[in-house]
C-alpha cells in the first residue's frame, strides 16, 4: 500500500510480532528490504502455494499487463540508477514506443501493428490501459503518482524491487530461463 | 529597479521568423567550421563552399547524395553570413551566428567550470568600501556590478555545474549497460570525475560562506541608512532624502537576498544530485558486475516479454504461454460510511440518567399498590354478585353492599362495586328500587334495591 509513516513505524517497532502473526494466521512471509536508503515491508507467499490466501479474492494475480508494465518500470529504474529523481511521465513512455530501441516490439504488442504514425484514438487507448496499471501500482506502493487519477506522472519507488524479487530466480538465470521457456 | 517588462510576442510571429533565428544541424556545423577556422576574419566564397563540402562528408551526414552547395549557402546568407561592405566576394559571420555558436559550445564545454565558483563570487560580489556614505555608489554597484555582471556570471556558473553533474549522472547510468570488464575501468573514470565534482561541492560551500558575508555587509549598510533616516536632529527636507536613501538601500538588499535564495535552492539541488550519485557509486564498487548483469538480465526479460506476449482484447496483454504467472498479496478493503445530512428536522437526543427521590417513590408505590388491591377487590365482588344473581335470580343490592363494606372495612370498595353492578346490568334484568332508606352505621344510606333476573 502507499507509503504511510505511521504504518511503517508500527511495522518497524513490532516487526517480529507481525511476522509471527502473518505466519500463523495466513502462512505469509513478512519481508523487510532496503534499497537507495529506503526501507520498506511487503508480504510474500511461502515458497510453495499461496499460504492461507487460496481464495482468489485475497490476492492479485499478476496478469499480462501488470507483469509487462512492471518489467518496463524495473528497466526504467535501472536505466536511471544514478539519478536522484526517478520521475517519469507518459510522454517518455510514448517516446520509447515511437522511437526507442525496441519500438517495433512495443508497437506490435501495444497496437498489433508497426507503423510510423498512430492515430490519437489508438494512443488514447494504450495510454488508458497503461494508466490503469500505474494507478494499481500506486495503490500497492510500487510508484507514487504526482497528479490526479487521469495524469500519468509518477516516481518509481525503490519498492519496484518487490517485482524484481518475485522473478528473482528467473532474472538471475535469465539465459537458462529463456532457453527453457522457448522449448 | 525591476526588470523591464517585455511585450509578449505572438506565437505566429515567432513561427514565421524561427527559420531565420536558428540554423538546422547541418547549417550549424558549417557555421561552427567557419567559426573555428576563420575567427574574426573575412572568408571567401570558395572557403565557405569547402566548409559545406567538408561538413557533408561527416559520417552522420552521409546520405549518399551531394548537398546542394548553392542552396545551403543562400540559406546561411539569410542571417548567419553577410557580405563585407564594398568587398563583393568577401563574407563574415554575423554577430548573431557567433552568439549561437558560442551558446552551444558553452553548453557543451562550460567555461565557468574551469574557474572556482569562489573566485567568481570574490570578483563579482566585491562590495566597494564606502557604500554607506554614498547611495549613488551603492546604486552603481547594484546596476553594473550585480545586475549586469555578478548575477549572470553566478547563474551561468551554477548552470554549468548543474549540467556537468547531470551529464556525469547520465554517463554513469550507461555504465551498467556495459556487459564486459571495461565497465569497472569506466567506473573508475567516473569516480575520478566525481572527485572533481566533490571539489566543486567544496567550492559551493565556500561560495555560500562568501554569500553570507555579502548578505551581512548589505544588511549593515541598510542599517546605517536607516539610522541616518531616523535621526531626529535632521531638518525636515534632509530627512526626506535620508528616507529615500533608506528605501533604495533596503530594496537593493531585498533583491540581492532574493537572488541568494535562488542560488541556495540551486546549490541544494546540485548537492543532492551529487550526493545520491556518489552514494550509489560507493555502494556499487563491490557489486558493479552483479548490478550490471542484473540490469542486462532485466532488459532481456523485457525484450522477451515484448516480443512474445500477445495483444488481447480482454486483458490488453496476454503473457507467453509458458511464462510463469505470479501473484501479489493484495486485498481490496471497502469502508462504507453513511453520510449525515443535517436538514434541520433531526434533533439530537442525549440520554441521561433519571434522578429519583427514593422516599417519595416508596410512598407512591404503596399508594399505587393499595389502589390496585382495591380495584382487584371491586372486581372480585362484582363477579360474585353476577354469579349469585345468575344462580338465585334475585339479589338485594343494598344488603350485599353493606356486607362488602363491613367485610372490606372500606366504604369505597362497597360503593365502587355497586357502580360496577349497575353499569353492567344485563337488559334482561329488572331493578326494583323502593324509597325506603337503609343505613350502614349512619355512614352510608341507600334505598332498598332489588335486582331480579327475568
Amino acid at each position: 500500500m502507499p507509503s504511510s509513516p505511521s504504518l511503517f513505524a508500527l511495522l518497524d517497532e513490532f516487526e517480529k510480532d507481525f511476522a509471527y502473526y502473518y505466519d500463523v494466521l495466513y502462512r505469509l512471509v513478512l519481508q523487510r528490504r532496503s534499497y537507495d536508503s529506503v526501507s520498506f515491508f511487503y508480504l510474500e507467499f511461502p515458497e510453495a502455494g499461496k499460504g492461507n490466501l487460496s481464495n482468489p479474492a485475497l490476492y492479485a494475480e499478476m496478469d499480462g499487463k501488470i507483469t509487462v508494465v512492471a518489467c518496463i518500470l524495473a528497466n526504467l529504474y535501472y536505466s536511471n540508477y544514478f539519478s536522484y529523481d526517478k520521475k517519469f511521465q507518459w510522454e517518455e513512455i510514448q517516446y520509447e514506443i515511437e522511437h526507442g530501441e525496441h519500438r517495433e516490439a512495443y508497437q506490435q504488442l501495444f497496437f498489433n501493428d508497426v507503423r510510423p504514425v498512430f492515430t490519437d484514438n489508438e494512443w488514447d487507448s494504450v495510454r488508458k490501459q497503461f494508466g490503469t496499471v500505474i494507478n494499481f501500482f500506486h495503490r500497492i506502493g510500487l510508484v507514487e503518482k504526482e497528479d490526479s487519477e487521469e495524469q500519468i506522472h509518477f516516481t518509481i519507488l525503490p519498492t519496484i524491487h518487490h517485482f524484481i524479487e518475485i522473478y528473482k530466480n528467473e532474472i538471475e538465470q535469465i539465459d537458462d530461463f529463456l532457453k527453457q521457456i522457448k522449448v | 529597479m525591476s526588470s523591464e517588462q517585455t511585450k509578449p510576442i505572438k506565437p505566429e510571429n515567432i513561427f514565421h521568423i524561427y527559420g531565420e533565428l536558428f540554423p538546422n544541424e547541418f547549417e550549424f556545423l558549417v557555421l561552427y567550421h567557419l567559426y573555428i577556422n576563420y575567427p574574426a576574419s573575412e572568408m571567401q566564397y570558395a572557403e565557405i563552399k569547402q566548409a559545406i563540402v567538408d561538413t557533408s562528408h561527416l559520417p552522420f551526414f552521409t546520405t549518399g547524395r551531394d548537398r546542394q552547395i548553392e542552396r545551403t549557402f543562400k540559406g546561411l546568407l539569410r542571417s548567419f553570413i553577410e557580405r563585407v561592405p564594398s568587398k563583393f566576394n568577401r563574407f563574415i559571420l554575423t554577430p548573431h551566428a557567433e552568439r549561437i555558436v558560442e551558446i552551444a559550445t558553452q553548453r557543451i564545454n562550460n567555461p565557468y567550470l574551469k574557474f572556482p565558483l569562489r573566485d567568481t563570487f570574490e570578483t563579482y560580489f566585491a562590495l566597494p568600501a564606502d557604500l554607506s556614505d554614498d547611495i549613488t555608489k551603492l546604486q552603481s554597484w547594484f546596476k553594473f556590478g550585480f545586475q549586469n555582471n555578478a548575477r549572470q556570471v553566478v547563474s551561468g556558473h551554477l548552470e554549468g555545474l548543474k549540467l556537468s553533474v547531470d551529464d556525469a549522472v547520465k554517463a554513469l547510468n550507461l555504465v551498467l549497460e556495459a556487459d564486459n570488464l571495461s565497465a569497472i575501468q569506466m567506473l573508475e573514470q567516473f569516480s575520478k570525475h566525481f572527485q572533481v565534482l566533490g571539489d566543486k561541492a567544496r567550492q559551493i560551500t565556500e561560495a555560500i560562506k562568501m554569500k553570507v558575508d555579502v548578505h551581512y555587509r548589505l544588511r549593515d549598510i541598510v542599517e546605517t541608512y536607516s539610522k541616518n533616516a531616523s535621526d531626529r536632529e535632521r531638518i525636515v527636507e534632509d530627512n526626506e532624502v535620508s528616507q529615500n536613501h533608506r528605501r533604495i538601500a533596503a530594496q537593493i538588499k531585498e533583491e540581492v537576498s532574493a537572488f541568494f535564495d535562488k542560488v541556495d535552492k540551486q546549490l541544494d539541488l546540485i548537492n543532492m544530485k551529487m550526493a545520491f550519485a556518489s552514494s550509489k557509486i560507493t555502494e556499487l564498487q563491490e557489486s558493479l558486475r552483479t548490478q550490471s548483469r542484473y540490469k542486462i538480465s532485466l532488459k532481456k526479460m523485457l525484450v522477451y516479454l515484448l516480443e512474445n506476449s500477445h495483444p488481447d482484447p480482454q486483458q490488453w496483454i496476454k503473457l507467453p504461454e509458458n511464462f510463469p504467472l505470479r501473484g501479489l498479496v493484495s486485498q481490496k478493503f471497502r469502508f462504507r460510511g453513511i453520510r449525515y445530512y443535517d436538514v434541520g428536522f433531526l434533533k439530537r437526543t442525549t440520554p441521561f440518567e433519571q434522578r429519583t427521590d427514593a422516599d417519595y417513590e416508596a410512598s407512591q408505590r404503596v399508594l399505587f399498590e393499595h389502589e390496585l388491591l382495591k380495584q382487584a377487590s371491586v372486581q372480585r365482588h362484582f363477579e360474585q354478585v353476577q354469579a349469585d344473581l345468575s344462580i338465585s335470580g334475585e339479589i338485594s343490592l343494598d344488603k350485599r353492599l353493606f356486607e362488602i363494606i363491613r367485610q372490606e372495612n372500606s366504604v369505597e370498595i362497597g360503593i365502587q362495586t355497586g357502580y360496577e353492578v349497575i353499569r353492567n346490568i344485563s337488559p334482561d334484568s329488572h331493578i326494583d328500587i323502593q324509597e325506603e332508606l337503609q343505613s350502614y352505621d349512619n355512614i352510608v344510606h341507600l334505598w332498598r334495591i332489588t335486582i331480579q333476573r327475568r
